[in-house]
């Protein structure tokens, strides 16, 4: 990111800028101030998605440019934790399909089991092993059809909730309660997985 | 403490496979992501809802290349051997035509005419032939296979045909 330029024509570096939507911190808080006093939480969030601890701080890198791109975006001081929680968790997300991306795309397989990576594994192997993705598309197929094709159509063909509700011929709330109650339903069965070494 | 931060984790929890859908974002329910931002709980919860569908969302391997080339490489193989085979006759046929060809060049009355210009397998070919030296003497060359090795004549069990006339003066026998 450029440098922001001063009237004085003096660069000073982005973390020591004043925030720049007004009111939405205390009024000498600035975004670095912001990000010391987050990054605990924040590291915490990415924790929950990448087991290594070198991706953690990749990812909290692209949370801290994120804050100071987006920071325009926040509607409300009172949200600016919130809104950070989902910066985090967006930035671990599209870590983890950047990252299985580029290992399918180099080697046409899926990742090795025994990559190396903190703990002998991949960053996102822990997430993407074959063990949680065979135990993934048993537990959907026993759901409900009419859960399981909601599901499919969002998260497979990432369609809308609009779009599956006409394709389906149900309105919208119901696309909604179908994805609710199948996500909850996948989470349920597959709490020991997902939960149990997070 | 704000309002935002009054929501509890079973007031949230059944809102979390909504946010893991990206229905519910900060903008329109700023009070659950606060409580969120707070939760360790809960956000392990949503947490796992993403997983789970970055799991669901993965596409199907592709098949390795390696396996394709494991697939195939019998036929492969096999095509290669054809191939190869088939270098290897059209080769040895045409070796058999020029050796031919160079023996029937120097045409004689004496000599059995030979089809040489006829690549058919049934075409006669040479078992021995006298190759004069410039010295007087006469090699003896006979076929083994797919070579011509020199033979002493005393070897010989028959004449071989002298190629009288002709300028090279080669004698075949068949």
């Amino acid at each position: 990111m450029d440098p922001k330029v001063s009237p004085k024509g003096e660069q000073t570096s982005p973390l020591k800028m004043e925030a720049t939507a007004p009111a939405l911190f205390a009024s000498s808080e600035t975004v670095a101030d912001l990000l010391t006093r987050e990054e605990g939480g924040v590291r915490r969030v990415i924790g929950f998605y990448l087991h290594d601890h070198a991706a953690v701080d990749d990812v909290w890198q692209e949370v801290s440019l994120r804050v100071l791109r987006r920071l325009h975006t926040l509607q409300h001081q009172a949200a600016v934790r919130g809104w950070l929680y989902q910066i985090a968790r967006n930035a671990s997300m599209d870590w983890l399909r950047r990252c299985d991306r580029a290992i399918v795309r180099t080697t046409g397989e899926l990742p090795d089991p025994v990559a190396s990576g903190q703990d002998g594994r991949a960053p996102s192997e822990g997430v993407l092993s074959e063990e949680r993705i065979t135990a993934v598309r048993k537990a959907l197929a026993t759901l409900p059809p009419s859960q399981r094709e909601a599901i499919r159509l969002r998260i497979e063909d990432g369609l809308d909730h609009s779009e599956i509700a006409s394709r389906l011929g149900i309105n919208r709330q119901a696309v909604e309660v179908r994805l609710c109650k199948g996500r909850a339903a996948l989470r349920e069965r597959l709490v020991d997985i997902f939960e149990g070494n997070l | 403490m704000n309002h935002l931060e009054t929501m509890t984790c079973a007031e949230a929890e059944p809102l979390l496979p909504l946010v893991a859908d990206g229905a519910i974002d900060p903008d329109n329910d700023p009070a659950l992501f606060s409580h969120l931002a707070g939760c360790p709980d809960c956000q392990r919860m949503v947490a796992s809802h993403d997983l789970i569908a970055l799991a669901i969302a993965r596409p199907q391997a592709t098949a390795p290349r390696r396996a394709t080339v494991k697939r195939f490489w019998p036929l492969a193989a096999a095509a290669c051997l054809v191939l190869a085979a088939g270098f290897w006759l059209l080769a040895h046929d045409r070796g058999t035509t020029y050796l031919q060809t160079s023996v029937a060049a120097k045409p004689s009355a004496s000599v059995t005419p030979v089809a040489v210009a006829d690549s058919r397998p049934t075409v006669r070919e040479p078992e021995v032939i006298a190759v004069p030296r410039a010295d007087g003497t006469v090699t003896y060359l006979v076929r083994q296979g797919d070579v011509w090795m020199p033979i002493d004549p005393s070897a010989l069990d028959g004449p071989v045909q002298s190629a009288h006339g002709s300028g090279s003066g080669v004698q075949v026998r068949y």
